[in-house]
């Protein structure tokens, strides 16, 4: 027999490749270049070794969270330009942790965790409309659709379980732009993110009907005969078996996939730290501690999206929507935090909390309580994974309006993230259409978070 | 077409170069700035001086950018060159100010621009701005942009293996690489292949038992004939086409508002495959059959064409209002006719001179008048929820139950056309100078006679489809090459330029390019061409010598297996279930029109399945249809060259646990167990809709012996004798559909 075709079109699934390499060829060397998914070395140590991202969708205020302003508050009402009046923010702050990092009542939890947090206050975009500032926060795109942030890092780093998707996208629903948030674009489809709906059935098509179940092995085996007769006659062309092993796989998750969302093995006290009540099989609790669940099972990039492109934290009135919003995350992230920590996991998962843009901290002068979007100012946070926790970088004035200090692109915010990963962001690029795309554009300067 | 604008102006310059040596006459104006400015702006300025973001903002190849200066003010006072900055900076004793900043001009050098400022700056009239690129694009001419040759048929030593003139430039590479082709296909699987190829169903049994029974010599041809003028052959082929011009029913801005009138286009498509109309005017209507229809408004076909500017409509919306991003939609035409009809990027030209092809700003933006000067649809947004601005269309009568609106999904020309300007560094607030409307000048400089009035698309459409247009045709037949082998002779199908790997056969692409132009353009004759060759016949089994020795298989010494796209899976799964609808697809169940009222936060989300065939599934921009959006289907948000074929576990559990396939696997067991009453007869039609071809014994057994074991297990748990025999061959017909014989296609 000769040696089976390696071909550019070969794709695996996320699973089976070292066992393709070892019945085909007997040389398990060869598996990193048939299964794209199989863990690649970045281009220097890394700090951290994968990521989890929260996405608030909406435009969280800065100044009502993570970058508070006491001279908001002091000058409430002043006219600053035209019918518009710098507006405070009705929720105080306080300093938090050693570090004293100030943040606003909004988050007495993550307050706590202060001392892991590097709140990054000097973000700022190009778009100022949801749509393409939700692409813009996840692929770096300013204009169209491009591969997002996710499917950039497994196409880098490949996946450490071969039983797991490399990214996954815990997302009740959709926020704006739906899908192509996580779409992996020109970059190969197995990169782009799998959806995980919480409720009944997260992964689409797990299970077969009950009334088959019991017949399915047999089924699959039939499927494999009837294969393997079709691949005798053609042992050259390695897509075949791989859409075999693709069969293997899909009963490999079957399998495994149970058991990551069984919950009857954490404790009371884990539970208690996310705020998570045991029946619970949706909230954001519960996709928190599922992160650190895929994260423990090797899953290489999870993003969680709080809500979708409704009810979110565009609050052009009614701020006060922001009591709720926030405690529907507070808790479980903190708790993610500290859970992470306790388990040593902290150090070797980058967290991301993000948003697509800041909100004005001066609204217009009739009164509408609330806020409009705000693409020159907002904040981001980092922690985990090697960042130098208890730390601001950058910084806005007085009033949160201008950047006064280390102002953060969206294309350095992306930078410094695949800089912990190992990445020169530069040299991350992929071939598509007659020149060499990556994450940052042209753009990109990597952030002292370290 | 004229001689393109790059080796006219080298022409030039040697021209000059030999009146220079030979000493004669006195030298006209114009030939001082040939013979010596010319060559002294482009090698000694251009670098820094030149475009959008020339130093000092003074652009130095352009008449204009000259006279006006730059940052520092003019530099032209009269015809003194004393008092004229740009002399004066050549001579300045302060290396500071000196330029140019490395080596100072030679004296022959700063008098020759002396007597140029003498002369009164004479400039060639019909090229306001240099051509930059010259030299360097010269010295290594791209195959692509040279014109197509019609090329000698090569000789071959076994002729007899050449059923037409394409085997001789297939067989003649194979000859010097001593590469023996594989034997020629079974009879059914050639007829599989070629039947999902052109209309992306598979065959029937009655056309695999007529095929296979057929001894005369004609049988390929009337099976091809007759796939050519089915329906399915239109619907398959118009769906390649709707990928590169990146179709959707909605418009893909936040709100992702339903354009009803989208569809009218996707009809137009297929209509004109069905057709065969030539491809020349194909283009020509879909990039400017609004004017055609304009200059003949009493013909009753009028209407359609107006309908194929669909192509133009189509380009995404961006923002919250309506037009909010105007040059971003002309910027998605432009990337569109560039791929898609020209194989090139130009979109990568509208904020720097294209990094590799020698596409200019001025290019860009030559084009982009085209288009400013014409009137998009707007589909109502968030911020500007009325739709506006769709060509009204005059429907004949009969044509009214298919064409229920008297609106069409289509461009128009402005009231008021002009050129447009250069946006500098691509930013639309930045406005440089004007740039007539023009053609891409490395191909053609000549200048487009656009009646007054008029946004000159005709002109342009004329231009790209036409027979000297290097490109046009050759891409075309490109595609069309890799609908049947998976791959184009040009690897990437929607990029021609510089830095795509030249074609692994160019007289073959010149051949089949210049069969296209001498045969009215007919794509179906193209397809002819390649379906009734040899090396469509070969098998796709491949030898150790050939995989040895062209492991990519570049040569086609054996016939390329291909995994079925997201929509001929589908397509075939229906095909063989019998579920699949006949019909053309009628309109999508869109609420009505005054009430579409989506937002971003609110955004029009709905998927619309039925059972016809997949061109006419209702295309949404902002999220795919779950099926084709796993099976690698093209995204329209983008012109898409080729599908991917991604093999994920995700897809297995669609097949095996899913409730399409499990719908269909039923249906295909009910169809499957009507034929006859005998297990083995039963057995032998599910393996001809399947796999169009009959079964072996062992295949036979083995799934007789499957069958029985299924009944008894699913006996033990509870069904009764009839339900199990009826829950087997579901499982049977499952299994089928899943398997790797009914996806790929030999």
């Amino acid at each position: 027999m000769f040696k089976p075709r390696r071909r550019e079109a070969l794709v695996l699934g996320w699973m089976g490749a070292a066992a393709i390499s070892r019945t085909l060829v007997g040389d398990e060397s060869r598996s990193a270049q048939d299964n794209p998914l199989a863990p690649k070395p970045p281009h220097f140590p890394a700090k951290a070794k994968r990521v989890i991202q929260i996405f608030l969708p909406g435009g969280v205020s800065h100044v009502d969270t993570f970058d508070p302003k006491a001279a908001l508050q002091r000058d409430n009402g002043k006219l600053i330009r035209k019918g518009r009046v710098l507006t405070a923010s009705r929720w105080s702050h306080a300093p938090g942790g050693e570090s004293g990092l100030e943040i606003s009542d909004l988050f007495p939890n993550l307050r706590e965790q202060a001392d892991e947090l590097c709140l990054i206050r000097s973000m700022h975009g190009d778009k100022g409309d949801h749509f393409e500032a939700t692409l813009s926060i996840h692929s770096g795109a300013m204009v169209g659709t491009l591969p997002g942030i996710g499917a950039w890092v497994s196409f880098g780093l490949g996946t450490e379980n071969p039983n797991l998707p490399s990214h996954v996208v815990f997302c009740e629903s959709l926020p704006y732009a739906g899908t192509q948030a996580w779409d992996s674009n020109f970059l190969p489809a197995y990169h782009q993110g799998t959806r995980i709906v919480p409720g009944k059935e997260p992964i689409p098509n797990l299970h077969p009907p009950v009334e088959r179940a019991a017949q399915q092995s047999m089924e699959l085996e039939f499927l494999r005969g009837l294969n393997q007769k079709h691949l005798e006659a053609r042992q050259s062309d390695t897509r075949l078996a791989a859409r075999m092993f693709a069969y293997d796989a899909a009963v490999g998750l079957q399998k495994v996939a149970p058991d990551v969302f069984d919950l009857s093995d954490e404790s009371k006290a884990t539970l208690d730290l996310y705020g998570l009540k045991a029946t619970d099989k949706t909230s954001f609790a519960w996709q928190c501690l599922m992160a650190r669940r895929l994260s423990e099972r090797g899953v290489r990039f999870i993003e969680l999206i709080d809500k979708g492109a409704n009810g979110n934290w565009d609050a052009h009135s009614k701020m006060q929507s922001y009591e709720k919003l926030a405690k529907n995350v507070d808790q479980p992230i903190a708790g993610l935090i500290a859970d992470l920590k306790q388990r040593g996991l902290l150090d070797e998962t980058l967290i991301v909390c993000c948003t697509e843009f800041g909100r004005s901290p001066d609204t217009k002068e009739e009164a509408t309580d609330g806020r409009d979007h705000y693409k020159n100012a907002f904040t981001c946070w980092l922690a985990g994974g090697g960042v130098h926790g208890g730390t601001a970088y950058g910084e806005t004035d007085e009033h949160g309006i201008s950047i006064v200090e280390n102002p953060a692109h969206i294309h350095d915010f992306h930078a410094t993230i695949l800089n912990l990963l190992g990445f020169d962001h530069e040299r991350l690029t992929y071939f598509y259409n007659g020149r060499d795309f990556r994450l940052t554009g042209l753009a990109g300067t990597v952030l002292k978070v370290t | 077409m004229k001689t393109c604008g790059s080796k006219l102006t080298v022409w030039s310059i040697s021209i000059g170069m030999m009146l220079a040596g030979s000493g004669v006459a006195e030298e006209k104006p114009q030939d001082h700035f040939e013979r010596h400015i010319r060559p002294l702006l482009l090698a000694k300025c251009a670098e820094c001086h030149s475009g959008s973001t020339a130093d000092g903002d003074l652009d130095l190849t352009s008449h204009k950018g000259i006279m006006v200066g730059g940052t520092g003010g003019k530099i032209i006072k009269g015809k003194n060159p004393d008092a004229s900055a740009l002399f004066s900076r050549l001579v300045a004793q302060d290396e500071d100010l000196r330029m140019p900043p490395d080596e100072p001009l030679s004296n022959e050098e700063v008098q020759a621009v002396r007597k140029w400022i003498e002369l009164g700056l004479p400039w060639p009239s019909d090229e306001p701005t240099l051509h930059t690129k010259t030299s360097e694009t010269l010295s290594d001419m791209h195959w692509a942009f040279e014109p197509v040759s019609q090329p000698e048929l090569p000789e071959v030593n076994d002729s007899q293996w050449c059923w037409n003139e394409l085997d001789r430039f297939i067989l003649t590479s194979l000859e010097a690489k001593k590469l023996q082709p594989s034997g020629d296909t079974e009879r059914a699987t050639w007829l599989r292949r070629v039947t999902l190829d052109l209309t992306g169903l598979p065959p029937t049994i009655q056309e695999l038992e007529k095929f296979l029974n057929d001894t005369s010599d004609s049988r390929v041809s009337k099976v091809v004939e007759g796939l050519l003028s089915s329906r399915g052959y239109a619907e398959r082929q118009a769906r390649r086409w709707l990928d590169v011009a990146r179709y959707a029913d909605t418009s893909g801005d936040g709100t992702d508002t339903p354009i009803p009138e989208a569809r009218f286009y996707r009809d137009w498509v297929i209509d004109a495959f069905a057709a065969d109309m030539p491809y020349e005017q194909f283009l020509i209507e879909q990039l400017a059959g609004d004017i055609l229809a304009q200059q003949h408004p009493e013909d009753p076909e009028s209407y359609r064409k107006i309908i194929a500017t669909g192509y133009i409509a189509m380009s995404r919306r961006f923002g919250n209002s309506k037009f909010a991003s105007m040059h971003q939609i002309i910027d998605d035409t432009l990337d569109t006719v560039g791929r898609s009809m020209l194989g090139l990027s130009i979109g990568c030209a509208r904020c720097h001179h294209h990094k590799f092809d020698p596409i200019t700003t001025e290019d860009y933006y030559g084009l982009y008048g085209y288009f400013a000067s014409t009137q998009y649809p707007h589909a109502g947004t968030e911020h500007q929820k009325e739709r506006s601005d769709l060509p009204e269309i005059s429907v004949p009568e009969d044509k009214k139950g298919e064409i229920e609106s008297p609106f069409a999904w289509a461009v128009s020309d402005k009231p008021k056309v002009g050129d447009a300007s250069v946006f500098i560094g691509g930013d639309p607030a930045k406005k440089g100078p004007n740039v007539p409307r023009s053609y891409l000048a490395f191909l053609d400089s000549e200048s487009p006679k656009i009646p007054d009035g008029s946004s000159g698309r005709l002109e342009l459409a004329k231009w790209i489809a036409s027979s000297s247009n290097p490109l046009t045709a050759r891409v075309i037949v490109n595609r069309i090459w890799q609908s049947h082998f998976g791959r184009g002779l040009v690897p990437n199908a929607s990029n021609f330029g510089v830095q795509s790997p030249p074609p692994t056969h160019p007289e073959l692409l010149d051949y089949l390019a210049t069969e296209l132009v001498n045969n009215s353009w007919s794509l179906k004759h193209i397809h002819r061409l390649i379906v009734t060759s040899h090396t469509y016949h070969l098998s796709s089994d491949e030898s150790e010598a050939q995989h040895a020795n062209d492991e990519s298989n570049s040569l086609y010494s054996h016939f390329p297996r291909q995994r079925m796209d997201a929509e001929t899976f589908r397509d075939a799964t229906l095909a063989t279930s019998g579920l699949l609808e006949q019909g053309s697809g009628g309109r999508h169940p869109f609420p009505p029109t005054e009430k579409l009222q989506y937002s971003q936060g609110k955004p029009f989300s709905f998927i619309f399945d039925h059972q016809r065939r997949s061109v006419y599934l209702m295309t949404p921009r902002l999220n795919k249809h779950p099926m084709l959006a796993l099976f690698d289907g093209a995204d329209a948000n983008t012109t898409t060259a080729s599908r991917g074929e991604s093999t994920v576990p995700l897809q297995s559990l669609f097949i095996v646990n899913g409730s399409f396939v499990s719908e269909q696997a039923h249906a295909f067991a009910e169809r499957i167990q009507s034929a006859s009453k005998d297990y083995e007869h039963r057995i032998q039609t599910a393996w001809k809709l399947a796999y169009a071809r009959p079964c072996t014994k062992d295949e036979s057994k083995t799934a007789g012996d499957y069958l029985r074991r299924y009944i008894e297990s699913r006996k033990e748990a509870g069904s009764d004798s009839n339900l199990a025999e009826s829950e087997a061959w579901d499982s049977i017909a499952r299994t089928l559909i899943a398997s790797n014989e009914f996806i790929y296609i030999d």
